[in-house]
């Protein structure tokens, strides 16, 4: 599957036109990634915006104690690096490439001009924003809940859904 | 109940004058005494709220037993994690801490306005965005736990000297107390 077509399939997407995946995608550079390749650096500030095309990236965060805590592994079709790109703090976790990753990359300079909503693309853009980031809201709370079942019976709830069901997978070409 | 008109520069000043213009004839007017619940956690919602006036509390629940996540106070939107993740669940308990005024406005005709006049609904979706961006960095020290089930808390464990010494009976009680869990 071609990236702009793998581009209109995510959640959020039915409101941006071919020639807008079109625009989004010539903007992006594509690469496959070592396992252990570290996309985003704890406490360092997010370059750019992140699409997992294939494989994984484990999302993790060194603790006070020097233990690293593996919270989340991103799914085919998550964007990442977005929260530091958007509010210009550092990132509070590490995403590192696992499983052969193929992502895709958008400079910081084309986010900031995707973020505003402005321009006809910025502004059905902010729908895929939106998506992404009610995704990530959705697995905290669902951490949350995870967190009350392990106090009082003992035992996590199912894993979290990321909520990336029917993204299809992209092919190699 | 006061019109909608009265309450329409709440939308105004978030999204333009212009843009509130297009929502006014699709929203309605709620409101919500201290102590209702506006959404439970995990049941459907089909509509987003803006918090006009008053406060609500967030809270998430498993079983009787929840974390108390924060307050909301006018000028906040609920219910846009349900829209834009899709799946028209709630994440979150909201309960009125006040007496509330809302703006109610469905999530099909959010998407009418949407396909009508996508100017007012990108607006008010990059409203929504800003928001969600806020809420996700404000969890950031919300306790977790990790895929081999260790519990911890991303940032600083640090608490006041004085909440400290409030927490002696053990450490069930001292989660209970840092999370507002009953």
């Amino acid at each position: 599957m071609l990236l702009k077509n793998f581009v209109r399939t995510l959640p959020g997407a039915e409101y941006l036109s071919e020639e807008d995946a079109e625009h989004i995608v010539a903007a992006m550079r594509v690469e496959d990634y070592e396992d252990g390749h570290i996309f985003v650096c704890q406490d360092k500030l997010a370059k750019e915006l992140h699409l997992l095309l294939k494989g994984a990236v484990k999302v993790s965060h060194y603790g006070p104690t020097g233990r690293n805590h593996t919270l989340r592994i991103l799914e085919p079709g998550d964007f990442f690096g977005l929260l530091s790109l958007s509010d210009g703090k550092p990132a509070v976790a590490s995403c590192v490439a696992e499983k052969g990753a193929r992502v895709a990359s958008l400079p910081f300079s084309a986010y900031m001009l995707l973020y505003q909503p402005h321009s006809d693309i910025g502004c059905r853009f902010q729908y895929l924003l939106a998506a992404q980031l009610a995704r990530d809201l959705r697995y905290r709370h669902a951490m949350l809940r995870n967190l009350l079942s392990c106090l009082y019976t003992g035992q996590p709830l199912s894993a979290p859904s990321c909520g990336m069901e029917g993204v299809p997978q992209i092919s190699d070409d | 109940m006061p019109a909608l008109q009265d309450f329409a520069s709440v939308l105004a000043d978030q999204i333009g004058k212009e843009h509130a213009a297009m929502f006014l004839d699709h929203v309605s007017l709620q409101e919500l005494p201290r102590g209702e619940v506006l959404l439970r956690d995990q049941a459907s919602v089909s509509a987003l709220y803006l918090l006009i006036e008053g406060r609500v509390g967030l809270s998430v629940e498993v079983a009787g037993h929840a974390i108390h996540l924060g307050t909301m106070d006018a000028g906040n939107w609920i219910g846009e994690v349900a829209y834009f993740s899709g799946s028209h669940i709630s994440c979150s308990t909201v309960t009125a801490e006040t007496d509330v005024r809302l703006m109610r406005l469905g999530f099909a005709e959010f998407g009418a306005i949407a396909r009508a006049t996508p100017e007012a609904a990108c607006r008010l979706t990059h409203v929504l965005v800003t928001m969600l961006i806020h809420r996700l960095r404000a969890t950031v020290h919300n306790p977790v736990v990790d895929a081999d089930g260790q519990l911890f808390m991303l940032g600083n464990l640090s608490l006041p000297s004085p909440a400290r010494a409030a927490h002696e009976r053990g450490v069930i009680d001292f989660f209970r107390k840092l999370l507002g869990t009953h």
